[in-house]
């Protein structure tokens, strides 16, 4: 198991002006650790530069703290699965599963059965003859799984594993990757640009944006505590009261609410959509809302509030119980202090 | 039609059937006379070399060239561009620029003699209707170069070099990526271009007529020569020589192919 150390790492593109500046991350060894990120926050960069298919403009990258910044992709032990598969469509399944074993010069008969191991543990066994373009885009993505794990490498990178499957093939990859890397142990590091995906997968989230590490832990954290505004959107928090900070309770337009954490510079209070509950009578941290839409999302209710007291304010609330309130009724919501985040 | 038509007379004539000097019985003469001669062996074997040695050679160098114009480096496009300069311009200019500069009283000669490399400018090397047909070859790679490389070039830079970061991620060397990636995903285009230089370069006459010695003389210019012959009895065994060209032609062309997928499957 590899612990992979990305020291004051920075790589910059002189053309579009785009860069990944002195980035510092400590990926455990035999996690999985995923890079979320919107699309150019320069997750596929730092994943390019620890396979060595990018070389950095500074810094240090480290396997196991020897440095590998010299050390050329191919000798490297860090293999990469594509996010579009990039299975050799001119080699069958069996060779393409074999590909890095004959690189390395495993006979022959050593490396069919290799492939045809991996091929079972992956749920293609049989298919080593088949070509590529006779697979489904899932079972070419398990094949380019396959292909990588067989090499046995000190980190599996993969980019966007999950992006061209649908749905049900997405659960699917997503438990085969899950199984696999606990059997296996091996530090990999995901990119993907879908929280959910993050979430489910990874044992800790490196969030970037524009090219910087906005926030690095656990999944939870960063439905619990988000360290901005901008990490709790990209969460799905759509509820945020503008307001400041008045010793314990944090002072806004719609009144003052009591808050668990305080943090002196801070300029909003957010709150989940799940954790806004109904309230009988005021208390505290209670706000008179009037309904403005109510929407029926398959498995639970989404409403939209606006706040009696500044009609600029919306609120999003979700419960899985139909509330029973028409739209444009009046009614009381009640915003636990302990949910409630400041920002 | 009208290259169906050209087909059958030129079958009918070199089976023998030419009414305009009273000839109208099929017969094997023309075919058995030309394999009988030493000439047009040695005309085969002439021919063969110069498509063989003009099609490998242009297409290594084409490869090589199209790798390197692949990368990005200051004042790529006009290099690029430098590259593709000889794709309009005709075989006959080639040729022309062939005689002036190499042949033993073209520019270089004079020059090394100016050097006092030789004494006399008919020391310098027969390069020009010479006995290895260097001059026609060297003509031919001057030209096909830069066209099977444009074939080339395109799809490289339309398939990106995501694969061949897949095989280096996967432990491939610089090589290996070359071997079993690049070299498999340029063969389609590889194959089709050398495949139209084979072709051309074993059947074109031109080039063979201005550079080439008469004697082993390209089989086009063999068959030419009979074809104008004064004795039109003769023309059956240019029709028979045409025919046979055009023959091993789609042979080679068919064994070349094979063989070519043989090698990037193994």
């Amino acid at each position: 198991m590899t612990i992979v150390k990305l020291t004051n790492l920075t790589k910059t593109y002189p053309d579009s002006g785009f860069s990944v500046e002195n980035f510092n991350l400590e990926i455990p060894a035999g996690e999985i650790t995923a890079l979320l990120g919107p699309s150019g926050s320069g997750k596929s960069t730092l994943l390019k530069l620890i396979a060595g298919l990018l070389s950095p403009n500074s810094g240090d990258l480290t396997f196991d703290d020897v440095s590998v910044v010299s050390t050329p992709a191919e000798q490297r032990g860090a293999v990469m699965a594509f996010q579009n598969n990039l299975v050799f469509p001119w080699l069958s399944v069996g060779e393409n599963v074999a590909f890095g074993l004959k690189m390395r010069g495993v006979a022959k008969a050593t490396r069919q059965q290799q492939a045809r191991d991996i091929l079972t543990l992956v749920q293609l066994d049989g298919f080593e003859n088949r070509k590529p373009s006779e697979l489904s885009g899932g079972q070419q993505q398990r094949v380019s799984l396959a292909r990588a794990l067989v090499t046995q490498p000190k980190v599996l990178l993969l980019d966007e594993p999950l992006s061209n499957l649908d749905a049900h093939l997405r659960e699917e990859m997503r438990a085969l990757i899950k199984s696999l890397q606990e059997q296996f142990e091996i530090t990999t590091v995901v990119v993907t640009h879908d929280q959910e995906e993050a979430v489910i997968l990874a044992d800790q989230i490196a969030l970037l944006f524009d090219g910087k590490l906005h926030q690095y832990g656990q999944p939870s954290d960063f439905y619990q505590r988000p360290v901005s505004r901008r990490v709790a959107e990209f969460f799905g928090g759509v509820n945020f009261i503008e307001g400041q900070l008045q010793d314990t309770e944090f002072e806004t337009q719609v009144g003052q609410f009591s808050v668990s954490n305080l943090k002196q510079a801070a300029t909003f209070i957010s709150i989940r959509p799940e954790h806004i509950k109904l309230a009988i009578e005021t208390t505290e941290n209670t706000l008179e809302v009037r309904l403005l839409e109510r929407t029926f999302m398959g498995t639970y209710y989404r409403y939209r509030w606006q706040a009696e007291q500044a009609p600029t304010l919306i609120l999003t609330s979700t419960n899985t119980q139909d509330l029973s309130i028409r739209v444009s009724e009046k009614a009381l919501l009640h915003l636990p202090k302990e949910q409630l985040i400041v920002l | 039609m009208l290259f169906g038509g050209g087909l059958l007379l030129a079958l009918a004539q070199s089976f023998g059937y030419l009414p305009i000097i009273g000839k109208t019985d099929f017969s094997l003469v023309a075919w058995q006379s030309i394999f009988q001669q030493t000439e047009f062996w040695q005309s085969l074997g002439l021919t063969l070399w110069i498509g063989f040695a003009s099609t490998v050679l242009s297409t290594v160098l084409a490869i090589v060239c199209a790798l390197l114009l692949r990368r990005q480096f200051r004042g790529k496009k006009a290099v690029t561009f430098l590259f593709q300069l000889n794709i309009p311009i005709p075989h006959i200019v080639g040729a022309i620029g062939i005689l002036l500069l190499f042949s033993q009283s073209g520019l270089l000669a004079r020059l090394a003699n100016l050097a006092g490399m030789i004494n006399d400018p008919a020391q310098f090397p027969a390069l020009v209707n010479d006995r290895y047909a260097i001059g026609i070859i060297a003509e031919y790679i001057w030209k096909e170069t830069c066209f099977i490389g444009t074939i080339v070039l395109a799809t490289l830079q339309s398939v990106g070099e995501d694969y061949e970061n897949a095989a280096a991620s996967l432990g491939a060397t610089r090589w290996q990526r070359f071997r079993y990636v690049t070299l498999p995903l340029i063969m389609p285009s590889v194959l089709t271009a050398s495949i139209l230089v084979f072709a051309f370069a074993f059947g074109a006459f031109e080039i063979p007529f201005l550079l080439g010695r008469r004697f082993p003389s390209a089989l086009s210019v063999l068959a030419w020569r009979s074809y104008t012959d004064t004795n039109l009895a003769l023309r059956p065994e240019a029709m028979a020589m045409s025919l046979f060209i055009a023959l091993v032609s789609t042979g080679m062309i068919l064994l070349y192919m094979t063989l070519s997928r043989k090698l990037v499957r193994q």
